[in-house]
């Protein structure tokens, strides 16, 4: 069961998403952006940073990029997808979330601890928690603020307090079958004692467990 | 003053003793694309006339030195082959004309300052002082500098982990603002910058060039200074963050498969200085193609090519053979380059530009024969009268007083600042902003890195020599309570206007007291940075040397001590010396009154001692907190603050700044003190912070602490 | 009302559009700028002293 890690030009949280996946037994690869050929890999995760300087709009020129037809194919087959931060916003300018992202309501970039609780446990990064279950992990973001005009967005984990004017405290969404997911904090800065939370781990040994069953 | 009818050199700043240096160097007079390429070597920014004769005093060796100041970072070896390069910064001037972008890219330099080594930038702090907030434009230049750091930083992809903020108003006109950077990287792919043998070819890498940093007097390119020119005026460098994460990558990529024997980075002189540099420092001559540059401006002229600082540009020395495969890694991760150059044998620096010949001068001598000024120095004769003021602080209100100094946006919680910053990307911050000293981990070992910055202006105008010792001692416990040893330092010397003898005399002293502290705690300093003229309508900034001081935990403690770790029933230990008064410079003073008095000394011998105890104790003890701003009554309100809970204390000089002190608290009967000077003063726990029968509610305290800079920032925009 | 950086200060944002408009297969793009518009609402009757205004 190997993961597919997408390295963007200017994508930067991806070594700290192998080594969280490896440190939960998870095997996971970097693949460079041109890469448009993933088989041989079960699931996709797209990690947070700055693809492309977030010019033109955060996510709108990494969606356009050669590996993301495959990260399509990977949604349409229903293999898990998950995007973290910058990946989430690059999900949802690749259509395969709803909504989209404008600047947190503070208008600054914030970086601290979030309480969150899951909602919906039926996703790639839920499944086995129980619905109302706290988790605390890091929120790094300046974009943060998830809107959807729709209504259609699934809201599968929200933020107990409202840190940046997300729609309905929107921190995860999914879509209608919960093998894509995209969640703005970050479940990889969640696994070590040592920096301040291991709550990071049920979300991505969910994660990791959904490869399975796929 | 210059005007239009001066000649060229006094236009680009030259002095015309330094003009008649260059023609006794060429035997001729300079071409203009020669001119303008010394008047930028031998600024004192580039060439550090003013100040080279006195940083000699500096203590640079020790057996943990790889590399010492001279290139472009210093390296230390911290252990199984393992290397850390240390560089600090300042970006003052440029941080007052554009705050956003100067601060922006003065984080842009530093890291291309580390990772020219060789070294993965894994982590930055900021180092920023303005005038008081109540000024809008500080409040201004506050938010812009920090926003700046936040999205050059954040973007690029380093994490920027602590710092510090002091605030005072004689930096209204001179915002200070210094970023120091840490790498780390295995023995084996330090790299240096050397040009390399004749014949290694010379690349250019990264953004394209443009007018970015020149001057308006662009006089070789036109006989008269025509303001309607939009084109000659200076151009505010602006950064790419994104740019500089893919250089990054690039390069980290050339290191490991070892395809360059040299790479300098472009900063201040731009072109003029990679080249010439390295060719000097290896001895060999070089030859430069200007019209190979990728720029992004048409027409630009040679003298503009060789001045221009355009960011996130790097030049790699390649041997021949390599050069293909140089360009493809650079192609992969989608930077430009061009082959601009080649080592030659010999000492000539050639340029061509159009086929000509626009510039041959000896390469070694825009470094080496760069001006070397003594400078006249003279204590200044209002000193004897400032540190004989008396400061009384003894009627204070010692609750009213903490709540205030609690609220002080210098001293309050820096959160506003810091959680702009992503302080945790990279998994290595193990304590983090908001602490006495930051801990990284080194993921695969068991060793942990240990910073802290530090520097005070006030403290250093009332005695130059002993504030700035005091900033090595202090900088070094902050490290210890983190449980790391002091390995070694980099200083940013931030000082007035060198023409006047006061302030010579001030940075001879900060020299002088930076290096016997160094000497009497055996670290080397490995690099650092002068930023002179930090002076408006002749009044001049307080000096304000910034000591940054990097420290090894080999291995770090499993469970280091933190403020949030103070439990009910812990007993309440202050270690050091006794405090005196201790109030001269210090944070009440500066609340209640006027800035005066005598510092107490370091004392090496009690400065080894409690730093070598912090260390020891830091594997052991739940909390240790460094006494500094605000004396042991602010130390141990943040510890109650962090921790949920109150304290009760009885202590002679709660506001002291005395040095060499710091607080541990622990179980009872668990402290693990070795014979040293220590003194139980009191007992956590409870709803209150007591201070000999003084008491303030918790709740206030923290109220106060957390909101003292969101506080300042609104309170002023509606006065 | 449109904000413009000044043509010789540095685009970083521009340029990445720039290229990845080549990825794309633009090649004939010669140069892209990213400008500001601001739209103002502004309340009054006379075109002209409001023109002013701003």
């Amino acid at each position: 069961m190997r993961v597919a890690v997408v390295v963007f030009p200017g994508s930067n949280c991806e070594q700290d998403v192998v080594y969280a996946l490896e440190s939960l037994g998870g095997e996971a690869d970097l693949v460079w952006h041109r890469q448009d050929d993933l088989s041989g890999y079960d699931g996709v995760i797209i990690p947070g940073g700055f693809a492309h300087g977030d010019y033109l709009r955060t996510g709108a020129i990494a969606q356009l990029s050669p590996v993301m037809s495959e990260v399509k194919r990977f949604a349409e087959e229903g293999r898990p997808v998950l995007g973290i931060c910058n990946g989430f916003q690059i999900l949802c300018e690749a259509g395969l979330l709803p909504g989209g992202f404008i600047a947190n309501r503070g208008l600054s970039f914030i970086c601290r601890f979030v309480d969150l609780e899951v909602i919906d446990t039926e996703t790639i990064v839920t499944r086995g928690l129980e619905p109302g279950r706290r988790v605390r992990i890091p929120l790094n973001s300046y974009q943060g603020n998830w809107v959807d005009p729709t209504g259609a967005g699934r809201v599968v984990i929200r933020y107990l307090d409202d840190p940046n004017g997300s729609q309905d405290r929107a921190a995860a969404v999914a879509n209608d079958r919960g093998n894509v997911v995209g969640i703005m904090p970050h479940p990889e800065r969640g696994v070590d004692e040592l920096l301040g939370s291991t709550d990071g781990q049920m979300l991505l040994n969910s994660y990791l467990g959904s490869l399975v069953t796929a | 003053m210059t005007t239009l009818t001066d000649p060229p050199h006094r236009l680009l700043g030259m002095t015309d003793a330094e003009h008649q240096s260059v023609i006794d160097i060429l035997g001729r007079d300079p071409r203009p694309a020669e001119l303008a390429m010394y008047s930028v070597m031998w600024s004192e920014h580039c060439s550090y006339k003013s100040s080279r004769t006195h940083l000699s005093r500096f203590p640079t060796e020790g057996e943990q030195v790889i590399v010492g100041p001279g290139e472009n970072a210093g390296v230390v070896d911290i252990g199984d082959g393992w290397l850390a390069a240390i560089r600090i910064e300042s970006h003052n001037h440029p941080s007052f004309v554009e705050p956003y972008e100067g601060a922006a890219t003065g984080v842009g330099g530093i890291l291309r300052d580390v990772f020219t080594m060789g070294a993965r930038p894994i982590a930055l702090w900021d180092q920023i002082r303005f005038g008081p907030l109540a000024d809008p434009g500080n409040r201004y230049l506050f938010q812009g500098v920090v926003s700046g750091i936040a999205g050059y930083g954040n973007a690029v992809g380093v994490p920027t982990v602590g710092g510090e903020i002091e605030f005072d108003p004689c930096y209204s006109g001179n915002p200070l603002v210094n970023v120091m950077c840490l790498g780390i990287l295995r023995r084996e792919q330090l790299v240096l910058g050397t040009a390399g043998e004749p014949g290694s070819v010379a690349i250019l890498l990264g953004r394209a060039t443009g007018r970015d940093g020149i001057g308006g007097a662009s006089v070789l390119a036109s006989a008269s200074f025509d303001e309607e020119s939009g084109e000659k005026r200076p151009s505010v460098q602006v950064g790419d963050p994104f740019e500089e994460k893919k250089l990054i990558e690039a390069c980290l990529e050339l290191y490991e498969r070892r395809l360059v024997v040299g790479v300098q980075d472009l900063g201040a002189a731009g072109l003029s200085c990679a080249t010439s540099e390295p060719a000097g420092r290896a001895g060999v001559g070089i030859e430069v193609d200007l019209d190979a540059v990728h720029t992004r401006e048409p027409g630009m002229t040679a003298p503009e090519l060789l001045m221009s600082e355009s960011q996130e540009r790097m030049l790699a020395f390649a041997r021949p053979e390599d050069v293909e495969e140089v360009l493809a890694v650079a192609a992969r991760w989608e930077i430009e380059s061009a082959v601009v150059g080649r080592a030659t044998p010999g000492e000539t620096l050639t340029v061509y530009h159009g086929g000509q010949v626009v510039a041959e001068i000896p390469a070694a001598s825009l470094a080496d024969a760069a001006p070397l000024y003594e400078r006249p120095m003279s204590r200044p004769d209002w000193l004897d009268e400032v540190q004989a003021r008396s400061f009384d602080g003894s009627g204070l209100d010692i609750g009213q007083t903490l709540l205030e100094l609690l609220s002080d946006p210098a001293i309050g919680s820096s959160a506003w600042v810091h959680e702009q910053y992503d302080h945790m990307l990279f998994l290595n911050t193990v304590i983090g902003p908001g602490s006495d000293g930051t801990l990284l981990r080194i993921k695969g070992s068991e060793k942990g890195l240990a910073v802290s910055t530090d520097g005070n202006g006030r403290l250093c105008y009332l005695h130059p020599r002993i504030g700035s010792a005091r900033l090595v001692y202090e900088a070094a416990l902050n490290v210890a309570v983190t449980g790391a040893r002091p390995l070694a330092v980099v200083d940013n010397l931030n000082f007035g206007n060198p023409e006047k003898p006061e302030v010579m005399w001030q940075f001879r002293q900060a020299v002088e007291g930076i290096s016997e502290a160094c000497e009497a705690l055996g670290i080397p300093v490995v690099g650092g940075n002068v930023s002179f003229y930090n002076e408006t309508d002749g009044v001049d900034i307080h000096p304000t040397p910034v000591v940054g001081l990097l420290g090894l935990a080999d291995p770090a403690p499993a469970d280091p001590p933190r403020l949030a770790r103070a439990t009910e029933g812990m007993d309440i230990w202050e270690i050091g010396p006794e405090a005196t008064t201790g109030l001269a410079g210090s944070a009440v003073q500066r609340l209640f009154g006027e800035l005066g008095g005598m510092p107490t000394a370091a004392d090496p011998e009690a400065g080894r001692r409690i730093i070598e105890l912090a260390a020891e104790l830091a594997h052991i003890a739940p909390v240790l907190h460094d006494v500094s701003d605000g004396g042991t009554a602010v130390a141990l309100a943040e510890i109650c603050i962090a921790s949920g809970m109150g304290a009760s204390i009885e202590i002679d000089h709660p506001f002291s700044e005395d040095p060499h002190r710091f607080l541990l608290v622990s179980e009872p009967g668990s402290s693990g003190l070795p014979d040293g000077p220590a003194r139980q003063i009191g007992r956590m726990g409870g709803s209150t912070i007591v201070i000999n029968g003084r008491s303030v509610a918790l709740s206030d305290a923290a109220n106060a602490w957390r909101h003292a800079i969101p506080r300042a920032l609104e309170d002023s925009a509606t006065t | 009302m449109t904000v413009n950086r000044r043509p010789e200060i540095a685009d970083p944002e521009g340029t990445t559009v720039e290229h990845a408009l080549h990825d794309l297969g633009y090649a004939e793009v010669a140069r892209v700028r990213m400008d500001r518009v601001i739209h103002l609402e502004v309340e009054g009757e006379d075109p002209v002293a409001i023109k002013t205004r701003v």
